[in-house]
């Protein structure tokens, strides 16, 4: 079950790399397997993300999307298959023929490279909006704290939180807590930013505010891997499809044909459940 | 009826008569009576012997016990907090080597009376007249006495640190148990070594979580290091204790001790108060 993407020209900001760099896929994953125990959640994942391009996964629940997010930034480690993230392998090295586990400190820098937005918010609930948003600069990147911080109230002022700079999380609203944790990602200015489930805790009228911040992300030119119930979002932004199920992906294409024009039948089934 | 309103700013209120709670006032009742009682015999009995209360309030022999007693909790408590979270560390270790090692300690450590460690440390002499450290069996490369290394106040010291190290040890490995995986991966996921997520994201959840149960040992400490007396260390307790042999009269040198004791507690507690007020501010309202 291999479903590979032909390299596409890269999106539209992308072009700061130089031609080589945007021929190689930003994220390259093969054969990607992991199980917990007996319980086989991926069963051999393949996928290209170009830079620049915006990647949605769908499929019903326990199918593996997540599982697949969170390896790319080894909050998983995967049984077996690789993960290339701009040509540099997640999570192990390679030395004399043989693989080994990366020292805290290298995986931490191969973290730092991409964003993660999760479905909880996961804000430091001891430190404001602003402090959220400085601390990966500040702590990872040691960044002038001065700096730092009017840097992150720039941030949040561009996803529309201007006015809620000093405030802890817990007297923000959820939408305004996700858009506080996409700002934190930012922040460290990532090459890819991975969303797992970003609105699927959101109450239905805060999830339009949300969408929005990671539509003009997109438009950015920011590379995008969106694990999403929003079908209206696949449709509108994402440059690919990629449609889970029990741990492999079924279908993969533009959003036209895999939301429009499905030629699976678990596929036709999974949208027809929920639109 | 249903109808479309118009939004109204004024806040109305039904008046209700509230619920009549005669336990509360039978309660009351018998506190009160019972207080009467007990002051009526404080104001009657002459035995209490307040005056000599008075007269060794601040008894030089007493202020210096109560400042021994001091040392005594404050250094148990930073060695145990320091003993402890290495301990917890190990508990929490993946290895599980470390981990069994960490639960025997904090098992045996709870386990045997402090008073027993302490008289073992203080005549350890005994045991070990010279202690040496360097390879089993080889060479070794220091040598001391132990009678001088091993003071009373020092055997003390260790008894005491010992034990509050298992209890802290517990403290903090429920502290950090109860910190959300989220939250570490959120720190993970920003580039944060394992160093770092302690630090920034681990330490700053479990203060307001460890601090009441902290703050618990600490006053029960206090009390603990009472047990000195049976090592000959003149603790705030074995002061007055000795006053008392002297005079005969026991009842108002144990005032005297509880003053002290009440006021440390006191002390330590809004310590306490102020701390959970800093490290919970997270949690109040906006400003508005």
């Amino acid at each position: 079950m291999t479903v590979l993407d032909t390299p596409m020209p890269s999106g539209p900001a992308a072009g700061a790399g130089g031609a080589d760099d945007n021929a190689a896929p930003l994220v390259k994953i093969r054969g990607l397997h992991k199980a917990y125990g007996p319980h086989h959640v991926l069963r051999g994942v393949d996928l290209d993300v170009a830079r620049g391009q915006v990647v949605c996964v769908i499929g019903p629940s326990g199918s593996g999307k997540s599982t697949m997010l969170r390896c790319i930034n080894a909050l998983e480690t995967p049984t077996a298959g690789s993960i290339e993230v701009a040509g540099d392998r997640i999570g192990v090295i390679e030395r004399n023929g043989r693989l080994h586990e990366l020292s805290p400190k290298a995986l931490a820098a191969q973290r730092a490279k991409m964003g993660m937005v999760f479905q909880s918010f996961n804000l430091f609930p001891t430190r404001t909006a602003t402090e959220n948003v400085m601390e990966g600069p500040v702590v990872v990147g040691r960044a002038d704290k001065t700096a730092a911080r009017e840097k992150a109230e720039q941030i949040l002022d561009r996803v529309g939180l201007a006015a809620h700079c000093h405030k802890y999380p817990a007297q923000l609203s959820g939408g305004q807590q996700q858009r506080v944790a996409i700002a934190r990602a930012l922040a460290m200015e990532p090459e890819l930013m991975l969303f797992d489930e970003p609105t699927s805790a959101l109450d239905p009228e805060l999830v339009g505010d949300v969408l929005a911040v990671m539509r003009s992300l997109a438009e950015s030119g920011m590379t995008m891997i969106v694990v999403t119930h929003e079908m209206s979002f696949a449709r509108d932004v994402a440059d690919h499809v990629a449609f889970f199920d029990q741990g492999v992906i079924v279908e993969y294409g533009p959003p036209g044909e895999v939301l429009g024009n499905p030629t699976h039948g678990r596929t036709r089934e999974f949208l027809a459940r929920v639109q | 009826m249903t109808q479309i309103a118009e939004r109204t700013d004024t806040i109305p209120t039904t008046k209700v008569v509230g619920r009549p709670h005669p336990w509360r006032w039978i309660s009351y009742a018998v506190i009160a009576l019972a207080l009467a009682l007990f002051v009526k015999s404080l104001l009657t009995n002459k035995n209490w012997d307040f005056d000599v209360v008075g007269d060794y309030l601040f008894d030089a022999s007493v202020l210096k016990g109560l400042v021994v007693t001091i040392e005594l909790t404050v250094t148990a408590m930073v060695a145990g907090l320091i003993l402890g979270a290495i301990v917890a560390g190990f508990r929490l270790s993946s290895s599980r080597v470390l981990s069994g090692l960490a639960a025997a300690y904090i098992w045996f450590f709870r386990g045997v009376p402090v008073v027993v460690l302490i008289i073992f440390f203080v005549y350890l002499a005994q045991l070990y007249p010279y202690l040496s450290l360097g390879i089993p069996f080889g060479p070794q490369f220091v040598y001391f006495d132990t009678k001088q290394l091993v003071a009373p106040m020092v055997g003390c010291i260790i008894g005491l640190t010992l034990n509050e190290s298992a209890y802290l040890a517990e403290i903090i490995r429920g502290a950090v148990a109860a910190v959300p995986r989220g939250q570490i991966e959120a720190a993970a996921a920003l580039g944060m070594t394992p160093g770092q997520i302690r630090r920034r994201v681990i330490l700053p959840l479990i203060l307001p979580v460890a601090v009441p149960p902290f703050f618990n040992n600490i006053i029960s400490m206090t009390k603990t290091t009472a047990v000195v007396i049976l090592a000959s260390v003149i603790d705030l307790f074995s002061a007055v204790e000795l006053i008392a042999g002297r005079l005969f009269l026991h009842t108002p040198l144990l005032l005297v001790a509880t003053f002290w004791y009440l006021l440390l507690t006191a002390a330590l507690t809004l310590v306490q108060f102020g701390l959970e007020r800093v490290l919970t501010r997270h949690l109040r309202p906006a400003r508005p």
